[in-house]
Parts: C-alpha cells; sequence; structure tokens
C-alpha cells in the first residue's frame, strides 16, 4: 500500500510539472554569445563562443564608425555559420599599430536577430618584419614594408618588384640567368625610401596622377603599367633588395641604381665546370646570387587569394585517336566560362611543372594566365567541340594532360578544375591505295598531260602530289644525294583541296590535267594520307602511284611558201643596244651597242655517222659499245627529225645563237649534236638534249613575208638549259618588269628588208610600252638575267666577223647577275615554269590590323637584355 | 479497479509530458529566405507623377510590414510612402530592403527628363505566331580589300530575299573608317579574317568564302524556314534632344530563357570602299551596342518568361553629334537558348529611330 502511494504520488507529480508548462529551465536552451579577439600586426582572431545562434555578421571598422544595426551587419558586413561552442575565425588587411573595432550581429533564426551586437576594440601589433604580407585578395594583395634600421642614414633604399612564379623562375634559368640585382634595377621606376604600404589589385593596375587620369608614357605613349593582372590562387614571388646612388649599369642618369650586391664576386664565383644552366631545381628556391648581397635582400613567395570552389563543372569528352582526336566540352548551368590546355607529357614534365615548382596545385590558376596562354591555353564559353591536333602534335602511343579550370564569373573568383589525361592508340589504319592513269584524250592535247588519280580504298583525307617531265624526276632520283626519293620529292609537292579528295575517293576518281611541253613525258607520283596521316609508299615508277604520259605533238599549221625559207639561212650579226647595272655609280644604265652571231638554219644538222672518237667517249664514259652508240645516236636522229618537223610544222626557221653578255660563258651556244657528243653534258635522254641545247629561238615567217620571234616559257623547248639553268626568252621593260600574257605565247613582231639582208626585230608594245626580248632565267617566280638587258630592236644584218681581241665590248668591272627588279606581271595568271600544275587562285582574306600596347615590362626586359651584353665585370 | 485507474493516470501523464514546451525548442515555420525585391518600373520620368512601385517578397509572399527600405547609395534609411517612388531629379536611383533577418540584392532605377515612349497596341493579343526575321552581322571595313565581294553577294540577298532579314554592318576592320565601330564584338564572335558574315549571333555559324555564296544562302534557307517564329518583339524609340529612349517587349510561345539586346545603326555614312570603283556610301553600320554583357557576350538581358508572357526592356543611350539622327535606326534582338546553352538570336526587327513597331504575326 505504502509503496503504491509514493508511486501514485511521483505519478501525479510528474503529471503536474507536465500541465504546469515551461517552469524547469533548460540552461542548454539559452541564447548565447561572447566575443574574445587576439590581434596581431595584420589580422585580428576572434573567438565566438556561442549557444543556439546560427549565424554572424561582422564589420570591423574605425572605433565609433561602421554599421551599428544587425539588419546592416548582414546586409553589407562579413557573415558566416556558428555551431555551439567556439567559432573562431580571422580578419586580416589590417593596418599595424591600428587601434580597430569589430562589430558583431548574430542570427538566432529566420525571424530573430540576437538581442545585441558585440563589439570590441582592439590594437594591432607593430610591424616587426621588413615585408609583412597583410592580406592576399583574389586580384592582388597588399604589403606591408618596414624600412630596415640604417638605411635612410645611408641614403639607400629598398627597390621592389613582383612578378608570377614561372616568369621569376624562367629568368633564374639558362646560362647566367638574371640576379636579383639585374631585376630590380632594370624594374627602374619603384623604390621605398621609408615604411609603405603596397597594394596591388585590378584598379591600380595602370599608373594615375592625383587627378586619376592614367599617367602615359612619354616614349610609348601608352599609359604606364604598374603591374600585370593578377588572377585568383595565382603563385607570386616579391623581391626586395637594398640600393645606393650611383650611375645605372643601363646607362640611365644616375639614380637609386647601385645594388648592394657584389656583382664582382659573383660572377668570379662561376668558374669554369661549373654547371651554367641555372643553379639548380627551381623548386629548392635557393639560387646562387643570393649569398653576394652585401646589404639588405629579401624575397617571398605567395600566391593570391584561392578561388572558391564552383559547384559546377564542365562535362569533357576525350576521343584520341593516334594523330588526331575531339575533345567535347560541355559546361554545366553556373560555368560563366573556361580555360583549357592541352600538351604532351613531355611538355608537362619539362616544362610547365618545373616553372611551377613542380607544385601540381598552381597548374588551376595556370590555365588562367597570361604565361598560360602564351603557351597555348584558351578560353571559351558554352559548349564545344575542339580538335586534338589543333592545340598539340599528336603521336601514337603518347601521353596527353588536359588541364581545365571552370569559372563562375568573369573575374573567377569561383573556380573548379579537372585535370585529365589521355593516351593516343598506335595506328591502326591502313595506308590509302593509290592508282595514278595516264589518259588518252580524243582531242589532240600537246601542251597538257592528263591523268586520273583513284583511292580504291576510300580512305584518303589528305594528298599531295609532284608532277614535271621523267627527266626532271630521273635527275633527283639519280643524283648525288640520297634524301631525294618518291617519297621525299611529293612530300613537297602539291596538296590535294579537300574537293579534290573527295573525288578521288569516288568510283570515279578525279582528273587532273598538268601543262607541259609537245611531245614529252610528264610524269605524275601521288601520296595520300589516311585520318592517322599514314601515307602509301612509292617504290619506283612502276607504282600504282606514278604514271606517264607523252603529250601529243603539235599539229602543223597551215602551211606557208615563202621564199624567206631559203632566203634567210646563213650567218647573221644580230646587234642591240643594251643596258646593264653599274655597281659603281649604282642603277641600271646603257652600256652601248653589243651585238653576236645568229646563225639561222632549217633545222638541227647532224653527221649521218659517228667517228671513232665518239665511240671511244662512250665506251669510256659509258662503258657503251658501238652497237648500243649507234642505237642511241639512231634515236637521236629519230628526235632530230621530229624536232626539225616541228620547226617546219610551225613556219618557222630556227636562229641558233643569242647574247650580249661581258661573260660570254653565260649564253655559251652549243647545238644538240655537240651535247650528243659532249663530255661533261649528261642528258637523261635524247629528248633531253633538244630540250637543253642552245641557245636557239625562232622566226615565224607568215604568208605576207612578214616575221615574227614567238616564245613561251610553257609550251616551248627552253632557250637554252645545258649549263643548268633553264633560260627562256621573255619579254622585259626598261623598268625590269616582265610581260606575260596569260601563258600565251609572246610575238615579238620583225620585218625583213626589202634587199632580204636586214632583219629588224621589234619590241612587243603595251600601253606605249615597249618590252624587249631577253634571254633570262625563272627563278622561284622571280626573273633573272644575264648581265646585259635589250633596249632596242634587234638588228640582224648578214654576215657574221668573229671578232678580234680588241673588239670585245669592255668589260664593266664588278659586272654580275641578279640584282634585277622581281618579275612583275602586268597581265596574265603567271608565267611559271611548267613543273606543275597551276591551281585556282583561292578567296583572299585580309587581316583585322592589330595594334599592340607597348608597355613598360617590355622596356625592363629590354633593358635587361642591354645589361646582359655587360656582365659587369 | 485501482490497478486501471494507475494506469490510466500513468497513460495521461505521459500523454502531457509528450506536449510540454520549451524543452526542445520550435521549429521554423518560415521555410523560405529568400527576399526580393523588384520595381515595376526600371525607367521613369523625374517629374514628380511617374512613380516605380516598389515590391519586397518574401518567397512569394508580399511583405510590407516590417519592411525597411535602404538606399543603396549610402545605406541610409529610406521613408518611401506606399513603397511607390517618386521624384524630380534625374539620375539612377538604388534600394535594397530588410525584413526580419532577411536582405535583398540591390535593385535599380533610372529617372529620366526626357518622355517615356509608348508601345504600339498589339494587334493580336493573344497570338504568339511572329514573322521571322534573320539577323545577319557582316563585319567588314573600308580599307577591306575583298570586302566588296561580301558586299555584292549581301545586296543579292535583299533581292532574293527581301525582308526576310535585317543587315548589321561592323566596320571593326580599320580604326580610320568613318563608320568604324570601336568594340570587341568582332573578338566576341571570333571573326579571325575580313570579310566573314554572321548568322544570328551564333558563333558556329561564320561565312567567309565569298567565292561560295550558295553556302550562305543554304544555311539562310535553313534558319529562315517557314518564316514562323514563337518569339516577337515590339519597340518604341525616342529621341528627346541627344538622349535615345528604347522601350522594347518581349512576348514568347514557350516558357524558358531568352536575351533581349538592342543596337543602333546608322546609313548613308561616306567612305571610299577598297577594292571597287562604285562602292563610297555605307548602309547599316553598328553605331552603338546596347546589349554588351561582357566582352565576350553581346546577346543582351536575361528575361525569365512563361509561356505567352511579355516582358519589358528599356536601353538608355546618346546619340554622338557626330551621327545623323534622320539616318539611324535601331535594331533589337531576341536571343533564345539553344540546347547546348548557348544563345543565338531568333528574331529580330529594324525601326528608324523616333518611331514604334508593333509586333508582327504570321499569317
Amino acid at each position: 500500500m505504502k509503496q503504491k502511494l509514493i508511486l501514485l504520488l511521483t505519478m501525479i507529480l510528474l503529471a503536474g510539472g507536465a500541465l504546469t508548462g515551461c517552469d524547469i529551465v533548460d540552461l542548454n536552451s539559452i541564447k548565447s554569445a561572447e566575443m574574445t579577439v587576439s590581434a596581431g600586426t595584420v589580422s585580428v582572431d576572434v573567438t565566438l563562443t556561442t549557444n543556439k545562434i546560427k549565424e554572424y555578421a561582422y564589420q570591423v571598422c574605425e572605433p565609433g564608425k561602421g554599421f551599428e544595426t544587425a539588419e546592416l551587419l548582414f546586409a553589407k558586413g562579413t557573415t558566416g555559420t556558428l555551431v555551439d561552442g567556439e567559432n573562431k575565425f580571422v580578419v586580416d588587411g589590417l593596418e599595424g599599430n591600428t587601434t580597430y573595432q569589430i562589430n558583431v550581429a548574430l542570427k538566432v533564426s529566420d525571424e530573430e536577430f540576437y538581442e545585441k551586437i558585440l563589439t570590441a576594440e582592439f590594437t594591432t601589433t607593430d610591424y616587426e618584419q621588413t615585408l609583412t604580407l597583410m592580406q592576399t585578395t583574389y586580384d592582388g594583395f597588399s604589403l606591408h614594408f618596414k624600412m630596415p634600421a640604417g638605411l635612410k642614414e645611408k641614403n639607400h633604399v629598398v627597390r621592389y618588384s613582383v612578378a608570377t612564379l614561372p616568369k621569376y623562375n624562367e629568368l633564374k634559368t639558362g646560362y647566367l640567368p638574371y640576379t636579383d640585382a639585374d631585376l630590380l634595377e632594370a624594374n627602374g621606376q619603384v623604390y621605398w625610401a621609408d615604411d609603405a604600404t603596397l597594394t596591388y589589385n585590378n584598379d591600380n593596375i595602370y599608373l594615375y596622377d592625383e587627378n586619376g587620369n592614367p599617367v602615359i608614357d612619354e616614349w610609348t605613349g601608352e599609359p604606364v603599367v604598374v603591374h600585370n593582372q593578377i588572377v585568383p590562387g595565382e603563385p607570386l614571388v616579391f623581391l626586395a633588395g637594398e640600393f645606393g646612388w650611383g650611375e645605372s649599369s643601363y646607362g640611365w642618369e644616375n639614380g637609386y641604381y647601385l645594388a648592394a650586391f657584389d656583382r664582382d664576386a659573383y660572377y668570379d664565383s662561376i668558374t669554369p665546370g661549373d654547371d651554367p644552366w641555372g643553379p639548380g631545381p627551381l623548386a629548392a628556391k635557393e639560387f646562387k646570387d643570393d649569398k653576394f648581397w652585401t646589404g639588405y635582400h629579401e624575397r617571398i613567395y605567395f600566391t593570391a587569394k584561392q578561388p572558391d570552389l564552383l559547384d559546377a563543372k564542365v562535362n569533357v569528352e576525350i576521343t584520341p585517336a593516334a594523330t588526331s582526336g575531339t575533345v567535347k566540352i560541355t559546361p554545366e548551368e553556373g560555368v560563366y566560362q573556361y580555360c583549357f590546355f592541352i600538351c604532351d607529357d613531355a611538355t608537362y614534365e619539362e616544362i610547365i611543372l618545373p616553372m611551377y615548382d613542380n607544385n601540381e596545385d598552381y597548374l588551376q590558376s595556370f590555365v588562367t594566365t597570361v604565361f598560360g596562354f602564351f603557351n597555348g591555353c584558351q578560353s571559351a564559353e558554352g559548349a564545344i567541340e575542339v580538335a586534338l591536333e589543333d592545340f598539340a602534335y599528336i603521336e601514337p602511343e603518347n601521353k596527353y594532360h588536359f588541364l581545365i579550370t571552370a569559372m563562375g564569373n568573369e573575374e573567377g573568383t569561383s573556380q573548379n578544375f579537372q585535370h585529365l589525361t589521355f593516351t593516343t592508340p598506335q595506328k591502326s589504319g591502313k595506308a590509302p591505295e593509290v592508282v595514278v592513269t595516264a589518259i588518252d584524250p580524243e582531242e589532240v592535247t600537246p601542251y597538257a598531260a592528263y591523268f586520273n588519280i583513284k583511292c580504291p580504298t576510300k580512305n584518303a583525307v589528305a594528298g599531295k602530289y609532284a608532277a614535271n617531265y621523267v627527266r626532271e624526276f630521273e635527275k633527283l632520283l639519280n643524283s648525288t644525294r640520297d634524301d631525294y626519293t618518291y617519297q621525299s620529292i611529293v612530300e613537297q609537292g602539291y596538296s590535294f583541296t579537300a574537293d579534290e579528295i573527295a573525288q578521288i575517293n569516288s568510283d570515279e576518281g578525279y582528273t587532273m590535267g598538268i601543262p607541259t611541253v609537245p611531245n614529252e613525258d610528264t610524269r605524275l607520283a601521288v601520296l595520300l594520307y589516311n585520318n592517322e596521316k599514314t601515307s602509301n609508299t612509292i617504290s619506283d615508277e612502276k607504282d600504282s602511284a606514278v604514271a606517264d604520259v607523252r603529250s601529243d605533238r603539235v599539229p602543223d599549221a597551215p602551211k606557208v611558201d615563202s621564199p624567206l625559207f631559203t632566203a634567210l639561212l646563213g650567218d647573221w650579226t644580230m646587234s642591240a643596244d643594251v643596258t646593264a647595272y653599274d655597281y659603281y655609280q649604282g642603277g641600271i644604265v646603257p652600256v652601248g651597242s653589243r651585238k653576236c652571231k645568229v646563225t639561222i638554219a632549217e633545222g638541227v644538222e647532224y653527221p649521218e655517222t659517228l667517228t671513232e672518237e665518239v665511240y671511244e667517249l662512250y665506251k669510256n664514259g659509258a662503258n657503251m659499245d658501238k652497237a648500243a652508240v649507234d642505237a642511241l645516236y639512231d634515236e637521236f636522229k629519230e628526235e632530230a627529225e621530229i624536232f626539225n618537223a616541228w620547226i617546219k610544222g610551225q613556219n618557222r626557221l630556227l636562229c641558233l645563237g643569242y647574247g650580249f653578255e661581258d661573260n660570254t660563258e653565260y649564253l655559251e651556244y652549243q647545238g644538240a649534236y655537240d651535247l650528243f657528243v659532249k663530255e661533261d653534258y649528261n642528258g637523261y635522254d635524247n629528248k633531253s638534249l633538244f630540250w637543253d641545247f642552245g641557245p636557239k629561238w625562232y622566226l615565224e615567217i607568215a604568208a605576207d613575208g612578214s616575221v615574227s620571234v614567238p616564245a613561251n616559257n610553257q609550251t616551248m623547248y627552253t632557250m637554252s638549259g645545258w649549263k643548268g639553268n633553264a633560260i627562256y626568252l621573255a619579254a622585259l621593260g626598261s623598268d625590269g618588269a616582265a610581260f606575260s600574257d596569260g601563258g600565251k605565247d609572246l610575238i615579238f613582231p620583225g620585218e625583213v628588208s626589202t634587199d632580204k639582208d636586214m632583219i629588224t626585230i621589234k619590241p612587243i608594245m603595251v600601253k606605249e610600252n615597249p618590252y624587249y626580248p631577253c634571254a633570262g632565267f625563272n627563278y622561284y617566280g622571280q626573273f633573272w638575267g644575264p648581265d646585259t638587258y635589250v633596249n632596242s630592236n634587234l638588228t640582224l644584218s648578214r654576215g657574221w666577223t668573229e671578232p678580234e681581241e680588241g673588239d670585245k665590248p669592255a668589260t664593266k668591272a664588278g659586272a654580275a647577275k641578279a640584282d634585277r627588279n622581281s618579275v612583275r606581271v602586268l597581265s596574265g595568271a603567271d608565267n611559271a615554269i611548267p613543273m606543275l600544275r597551276k591551281t585556282p587562285l583561292k578567296s583572299m582574306k585580309d587581316y583585322k590590323k592589330v595594334s599592340y600596347k607597348v608597355v613598360n615590362k617590355d622596356m625592363f626586359l629590354s633593358n635587361i637584355q642591354k645589361n646582359r651584353n655587360n656582365l659587369g665585370k | 479497479m485501482k490497478k486501471y485507474i494507475f494506469a490510466i493516470l500513468m497513460m495521461v501523464a505521459a500523454a502531457f509530458a509528450a506536449t510540454s514546451c520549451g524543452l526542445e525548442g520550435g521549429d521554423d515555420t518560415n521555410t523560405s529566405n529568400d527576399l526580393t525585391i523588384s520595381v515595376d518600373n526600371p525607367v521613369i520620368r523625374a517629374d514628380g507623377k511617374s512613380s516605380a512601385k516598389i515590391t519586397v517578397k518574401l518567397g512569394d509572399e508580399v511583405v510590407t510590414d516590417g519592411v525597411t527600405i535602404y538606399d543603396g547609395a549610402n545605406d541610409s534609411r529610406l521613408e518611401i510612402d506606399d513603397f511607390t517612388f517618386t521624384t524630380t531629379k534625374a539620375g539612377i536611383y538604388s534600394f535594397w530592403a530588410t525584413y526580419k533577418t532577411f536582405h535583398t540584392e540591390t535593385v535599380s532605377l533610372t529617372a529620366i527628363t526626357s518622355p517615356l515612349p509608348e508601345l504600339p497596341a498589339d494587334p493580336k493579343p493573344t497570338s504568339t505566331v511572329f514573322k521571322k526575321k534573320v539577323f545577319i552581322n557582316q563585319f567588314t571595313g573600308t580599307k577591306c580589300g575583298y570586302c566588296p565581294f561580301m558586299i555584292s553577294i549581301l545586296e543579292k540577298m535583299e533581292e532574293t530575299y527581301p525582308g526576310q532579314f535585317v543587315l548589321a554592318a561592323c566596320h571593326t576592320y580599320n580604326d580610320d573608317d568613318p563608320a568604324f565601330l570601336d568594340s570587341p564584338i568582332d573578338n566576341a564572335m571570333s571573326v579571325a579574317g575580313y570579310p566573314t558574315v554572321l548568322l544570328n549571333l551564333d558563333k558556329n555559324w561564320k561565312f567567309s568564302d565569298y567565292t561560295k555564296p550558295a553556302l550562305l544562302r543554304d544555311a539562310f534557307e535553313k534558319d529562315y524556314g517557314n518564316g514562323k517564329v514563337g518569339t516577337g518583339l515590339a519597340v518604341s524609340t525616342l529621341l528627346d534632344g541627344s538622349s535615345i529612349v528604347i522601350k522594347a517587349q518581349l512576348k514568347v510561345a514557350e516558357g524558358g530563357k531568352y536575351r533581349v539586346g538592342a543596337w543602333l545603326l546608322e546609313d548613308g555614312i561616306k567612305g571610299k570602299q577598297t577594292g571597287s570603283d562604285t562602292i563610297d556610301t555605307h548602309d547599316n553600320c553598328v553605331r552603338d551596342i546596347y546589349s554588351k554583357n561582357s566582352a565576350t557576350d553581346f546577346s543582351g538581358a536575361l528575361h525569365i518568361m512563361q509561356a505567352g508572357q511579355t516582358a519589358d526592356q528599356y536601353f538608355l543611350a546618346s546619340l554622338d553629334g557626330k551621327w545623323k539622327s534622320e539616318n539611324c535606326h535601331v535594331v533589337v534582338f531576341v536571343c533564345s537558348q539553344k540546347a547546348n546553352g548557348n544563345y543565338a538570336v531568333s528574331n529580330v526587327i529594324d525601326c528608324p529611330l523616333g518611331e514604334s513597331l508593333a509586333y508582327s504575326y504570321a499569317e
């Protein structure tokens, strides 16, 4: 009974307590907050001990100033969250030896602020270090300088400079790297003579005067740049060193340019045998020149404030192939823009990472910096897809790095970084098959050779070709150089366009024409590449990627009957007024009248049989027996008849001999038979002899008895080619410009005197300007002539008398070739040697003119370079 | 019986214990902590009568009692009767507010001395099927020797597709061009060579090969489609002295994010064109751009819309003394968001300065 009564009473008490509500107080539910502060030199540690309070907001200000209400503190101050118990945070960026007040408002719930504002007054301690980093921000830093004792008395100052870590490391590597004294002296503008606070951020990149206007550099006309832009998280190096008054090593006026640095001792310390390539690993941050300072010198490393973590990233999809690949980048919502970088592993390990002291944490900022962009970083917005090979040279079985920093805003104060690696696969694609086929069109084509090109495997993505006369191929392939192969020749050739590749991959293939001369063998060789840059291999001329075509002979022109075909035969004296370059006076000057022998013939002449000397020549020189030489000569005679038939069929006479030079060897005459028996001449075949002999040119006779001299460096034989260079007859104006008529024959008009003892060849007139016949050779599109240039009609008088010694024209001292104006084509497409097919003109673009802003950092580096030449010894 | 009484008393005691208050603290009853401030008119006239209503919301609920409005310029408290702001002084005004422990961002409005343009009446208020025009940007310059080829192509486009596009010529090539536009828009559009034509401010659609005009025509026709689109614009422009006030309104068929921008163009600018013996006058030259968000983004101001909704956008600018107002016209465009998140112009209109254009509906 008693027990039940006690139990009942207990229950009644409990129930009674419940019925009367909240009279029992739980101390843990009381909201409370206390604050303590501990001041340093540039910061204050704040401890909030709170209970049941969720957030705080604070402001540090001058005593008596600042926000006084919780609403304003939470709206304008710095906020944070709280847990029950101790909460600590640090406020930095304060000035030393200064009194501040901190006001803290607290939020209990969304409905309610804490009843009071916590306030504390504190005084920061005085500066002890020379350099005290006060604060770092996303875009810079604040730093306090305390003048070291004794410097003012010596009238010394402290120069300072800041550089990004990779730039500083770059300057401290290599042969005899820059000393800190070099760098500080070259940064000529800035020094401290007393305590100071330095702040660098985006607001003071340029120097402003007291009115807030940018200061303009007198030399460059551009605003003076104080410092480069600093990005969030960027590693920086700050240098400071003691300097006295004196003459600058850069030749400036006297100033604080004498570093408290024993330059002589430093360079003396570099003994032969030392590794000249810098001081060792950069990450050690120990440089040889450090210990040669005799006064104050300091270097500190720090980073700009790290960006916040962005709660959004970019999705990266890399699809590598052996020599190419794609990267698809898709940013999530919240990514404002991003920067990315692609490189191979060697570049990463040997160039990028060492510049950042091998610290991969710095790579996030690297991608967003100017240094990054100079190394190939790119920025973009939105989803993109890029080709790997646009950013790095992609090779099979190679490792690559992909770095990407996504930013939440333009300033990059919130970021998300990814470092991905990938390895390219080995090549697996088959080389394209190439089939080149000679085409024989139905109509007569003496001036073009046609080929069809097919890729039966249809996997060509690019290709190149080389086309030339067969003998030109053979000259290169049989030359003493062993680096000439079909592969190397074609790799230096022309590229096919995308349209042409598409046609090559089609069932019909691609048909192309190569300009050529009549009755000539033209060869086309083709390389095609697959998407892994693997090409077919051409072994020899029998390869399916090589084909030859012989062009047709020129059809005969309507026959002209004229007595001139016989009356004009024989030796003639050709004379003309000529000009030449005067090296003493400069410029092109007249040198008077010159003459040379010209023999007009129906065609090439040759003996019917060969002499024993000729057989001996071939036996000794080519190990050919008599039968072989006879067979070769029979072939020569056939070619001679073909050549002569061509001349006759075009109603022409053959003119042999040309040239008014002091150096008569330049246009020395050798006939076709002369070349056949010439010991030091090697032609690829007999056809070559008719291509090369000369100088030769032609007199064409019209039905009305008029004559003309035709010339065409694309469709006719060379004027002369046996000396190596292919010489042609061109039409040259007095200013050195050559006239071209779009590939058509040049026609120099002429007339024959009534007595048929004089022939006059006149210039081609173009808008009243005369263009005279001159011999020269085409060198990469430029016309290079001999010593002299025709500047009048060519006058041929019947008969020739060999000149005696004294009759030779006086030699101009210093006469030499070249230094003529380059070819200026006045009309028509070009007058190039017909080695390769003409390609159509592509649409041209102009590129926007960019004006560069030259800033003082360039002056800084150029000043450095001046001093490099004088090592101070 | 006594056992049962005891058990009942136990249960009662337990029930009261469970309902006792104060031991654990109450829950927050307000689940939203998003306090916003807005003004219904971002531009008002500084005549003491034209007004802007300031609305403060906690979540979706408008709050008034307990709200404190502050001046955004100096953070001082403001007393604004009935949350309605008027002024007689032109300038930019900014406000923010607190309510309980919440505070808003800052909102601004501009008070101008010029009159405010009125939009023309909507001829079909319930329709959202609009006539489409394609926005063509031509990057060019008087010293660009190859640009006459592109000029010729665009002239032929005008003949072939009359009224189907709006052309804006950005003379960004040479800075001694009388129509030179000093803006980084060419860099923003990744223009690498001249001439270049861009469709709809879409960087992925650039056309430079003037030897193949068919490519431009094909792309244009594909974009123009049937000439109908679900984004429409109306505009009213006003020139008061040298002050330009543009009021544009956007109406959309589908909800989503849209951006509205405006540019000022001038016709009849004299300048010899390199590469041409006949071209010495240039039309549709962009003089000013009011859609720049950053050095790389020229897509205009953001509007988050519901289907069928309209949104107003003001542009305030000044007319340079060297420009001829009678030759000026305003291009207003709307950018829609593509599947990849990027924006491109979906419709554009061209209105002479000082005039208005109503919505243009497809039949």
